[in-house]
């Protein structure tokens, strides 16, 4: 025996209660006189439900409790068996953006839920149908294995909209789903590559030349600002840039890639939209709302006593970085408390030992990319037990790091003094090395306008150990930064306005519906090949309007009788 | 008309009794005085019609129990029977919410009584006649009342008080609704406390009957459904309502 809803069994503590008052009924028995007016009135105290009386097992009690039975029959929906054998239809519906390209004046998607609906109509009440669409992950959009009529329902309201993805892992699910017995339909606007045997297709597309925009970027750094477009298709469609209602004049570098310099001066949280004019059968790459990207400049303070200290603001002005700005994300020669996302660095002269080399970089970090330290004269340098060791010479540790938490601590152990590596590329390197490393380590988005399914990246400030990414469409989910306070976000799969909240922190999400494989309909077709049934497959039970009523009559009768007991009981 | 067992207002000499606060003084006996040094008066013998009225209480509580309602029918009968035997012209009346006379087949219709109502008629009585009123004596309304209503003009009028067993003393039935047959429920329990509070208040309507009856006959005699006619029979001669040798009051 299978609950449906075991909630419902809460119902039988209707039971215990049902005996209580009849405990506590203490119905005085009915005794037929004459004389009423003989018995003392002072002595008539009432005496009912106030004492407990031996449980007598009326009619109206058994009635009571086959009510309570039915009751929680119905509540608690009781059944044999959870699966029951039907024709099970799985629709895999193709939920990419390609489908609402338009010909004719009918988009792919509409023909399609014409044909799905036409379909649909033809099955019988009992028969099953469960649509799934297709994402990264899929989702059920109706069942698992509900009334065609439901299914029908959700079908009017299906808008694919989803980025680019393989329909495999729809259809594995689908196959998952229906087990042995069940009729899988693929539907697409082209022939879907490597379907399994059995499995149906059903494609409502038609062949198009199409256009639109391959890739939108909005550059934000200390050289300034500038919108990139690429246009793909027809180089002949120019694209129109709009911040604040104003048009941005670009320039074509070359066919189909447009870039704006000229931004008009705009808010922190200005929104430029850019649109291609012109007809087009897929129009959703047409046009995209690009949220301005926060500034990301390293601010360095450094201190001017310290040796060598103009060598190193030298390096880091021309990295890019600015100097003695606070609060500062780099610390030269500075003081800072730990533990607040800190980045230092120090000049040590350690034992003041020349080298000449060879050395040995640690290729694969940040600092040393592209650094070639041959030719340095390198004086001054700490042993080998040094933490985080970067750059060595036989022995001897030359540069090291060593990461706590969100904060950085790095060393130079050179005496600049009689070094000469601040005369060599390896000094420039270095720095232009730490200042972009910093700058991916500053709190926020590294790219607010990424295009769907581009993975995101975010850094959270110190302290912060949960944020909130909220969806066009509303949902919020929470997501964990690491110890280092990075956050990677998977690609968003639905274009449009998302947001990242953490404390009161706001930060905007434009997710560009920007895909060149879905703009290409070239081989878009329409086929309709009907999949191959196998039986009658199990499908989840559901509750039929019959076995919902049954347990409600039968507590309704129940009740009905209750109560005509109990009034001839308390007849006298 | 003719001479009562008891006494009246007839020329015939019945006895004599002590004199007491409220007697007649015109009935003041002097030449026993003379004799004995004491006030007496003088009774004479009643003068009685040979009209007997039997007045049946046909109230819901006579049919508390089917062996009441046969008690008081038969009790009823029977007096009528023997009144018509010694040449009487016995009148049945059955009392309920209305008054009912049951003429010369009131054999037939005694049968057919259906007893219901809660209050005692009052009947259109006959001046003079001997009135049995055969009932319970259960209502509220009391004897005095009930007296006024069917004693004026009487001859006489005596009571035949029926009552069951459980009347005359309830059971220790623990908690019970009450319900009346003649309207009006309660519940409670029945302890030794409310038994002895309920004989106490039966003693005092039973002394109200007979001081209400008190000079007008008989009085009230009780008899208990569960002895049976024939005790009933023997309480009543042994009331003086019938005499062992047949005749009617």
């Amino acid at each position: 025996m299978i609950l449906g809803e075991p909630w419902g069994l809460l119902a039988l503590a209707a039971v215990p209660a049902v005996v209580a008052l009849h405990l506590w009924r203490a119905r005085h028995a009915p005794r037929r006189i004459s004389g009423l007016f003989l018995f003392p009135a002072d002595g008539r105290v009432l005496a009912s439900g106030r004492r407990r009386a031996p449980l007598v097992l009326r009619p109206s009690f058994w009635c009571e409790i086959l009510c309570i039975l039915a009751v929680t029959w119905w509540l608690a929906d009781l059944h044999w068996s959870p699966r029951s054998a039907a024709r099970h239809l799985l629709i895999v519906l193709d939920d990419r953006w390609r489908m609402q390209a338009v010909s004719d004046g009918s988009s792919a998607a509409d023909r399609l839920r014409q044909a799905l609906d036409a379909r649909l109509a033809l099955l019988a009440d009992g028969d099953r149908v469960t649509l799934i669409a297709s994402g990264l992950p899929p989702r059920l959009f109706a069942g698992p294995a509900v009334e065609p009529r439901q299914a029908r329902t959700a079908l009017g309201t299906w808008q694919p909209q989803g980025g680019w993805h393989s329909l495999d892992a729809a259809i594995t699910l689908a196959a998952g789903l229906g087990g042995t017995g069940a009729e899988i339909l693929v539907t697409s606007d082209r022939q879907p590559p490597r379907l399994p045997d059995g499995v149906g297709v059903l494609a409502t597309g038609r062949p198009a030349t199409t256009s639109g925009l391959a890739d939108v970027r909005w550059w934000r750094d200390a050289s300034g600002e500038r919108i990139v477009a690429s246009v793909f298709g027809d180089s002949a469609r120019v694209p129109v840039v709009r911040v604040g209602g104003l048009v941005v004049t670009g320039a074509c570098i070359r066919p189909g890639f447009h870039r704006f310099d000229q931004l008009p001066p705009m808010a922190e949280d200005a929104v430029a939209e850019l649109a291609l004019p012109g007809p087009d059968a897929l129009v959703i790459d047409d046009r995209v709302e690009l949220v301005r990207p926060a500034a990301r400049i390293v601010r360095a303070q450094v201190d001017a006593a310290m040796p060598g200290a103009n060598a190193v603001q030298t390096a880091l002005r021309a990295a890019g970085a600015r100097l003695d700005e606070l609060p500062a994300d780099l610390a030269v020669g500075v003081a800072r408390t730990s533990g607040a996302g800190t980045w230092t660095l120090r000049l040590s002269p350690g034992d003041g030992t020349p080298t000449l080399g060879p050395f040995t970089p640690r290729r694969d970090h940040p600092l040393l990319a592209d650094v070639d330290p041959t030719g340095v004269l390198w004086t001054g340098s700490a042993g080998a037990d040094v933490d985080g060791p970067l750059l060595i010479a036989r022995d001897r540790t030359l540069i090291s790091a060593t990461a706590r938490g969100l904060d950085q601590d790095i060393i130079l152990h050179v005496d600049l003094t009689r070094s000469t590596v601040t005369r060599h590329p390896v000094w420039p390197g270095v720095f232009a090395n730490l200042v972009a490393w910093r700058t991916t380590r500053l709190a926020g988005l590294a790219e607010p306008n990424p295009r769907c399914g581009q993975p995101l990246n975010a850094m959270l400030p110190a302290g912060v150990r949960v944020a909130e990414l909220v969806a066009p469409d509303g949902v919020r989910c929470q997501l964990r930064p690491g110890q280092d306070g990075f956050l990677a976000i998977a690609g968003l799969q639905q274009p449009g306005r998302w947001s990242l909240h953490w404390n009161q922190v706001s930060l905007p999400i434009s997710v560009l519906p920007l895909d060149a494989r879905q703009a290409d309909l070239a081989d878009a077709t329409s086929l309709e090949t009907s999949p191959v049934a196998a039986g009658r497959a199990e499908v989840e039970r559901t509750r039929s309007p019959l076995a919902a009523l049954l347990p409600l009559v039968l507590a309704a009768i129940a009740a009905c009788l209750a109560w005509t007991a109990f009034n001839r009981e308390e007849r006298v | 008309m003719r001479l009562g067992r008891g006494p009246g207002a007839s020329l015939e000499f019945h006895d004599h009794r002590s004199y007491a606060p409220g007697d007649d003084l015109r009935h003041l006996d002097w030449s026993a005085y003379a004799r004995s040094g004491q006030l007496m008066i003088r009774r004479q013998r009643k003068e009685v019609s040979p009209r007997l009225e039997v007045l049946l209480d046909v109230t819901a509580s006579m049919a508390i129990t089917p062996a009441k309602s046969a008690l008081a029918t038969a009790l009823a009968a029977l007096l009528a029977s023997l009144a018509e035997r010694e040449g009487g012209r016995p009148r049945l009346w059955a009392l309920g919410g209305t008054a009912v006379p049951l003429a010369q087949d009131w054999r037939a219709r005694l049968r057919q009584l259906t007893c219901q109502g809660g209050t005692l008629a009052t009947a259109n009585l006959a001046a003079g006649a001997e009135r049995i009123l055969v009932s319970d004596g259960l209502h509220a309304d009391g004897p005095v009342a009930i007296i006024r209503r069917l004693g004026t003009e009487a001859g006489s009028l005596a009571m035949v008080q029926v009552l069951t067993r459980a009347e005359l003393d309830p059971a220790l039935d623990g908690a019970v609704r009450l319900v009346d047959v003649e309207g009006g429920e309660a519940d409670l329990i029945i302890d030794t406390g409310v038994v002895a509070g309920y004989r106490q208040r039966l003693a005092r309507l039973q002394d109200s009957w007979q001081t209400a009856l008190r000079g007008r006959g008989a009085g009230l005699l009780t008899v208990v459904v569960e002895d049976g006619l024939d005790a009933a029979l023997r309480r009543l001669v042994r009331g003086g309502l019938l005499i062992a040798s047949g005749s009617a009051a």
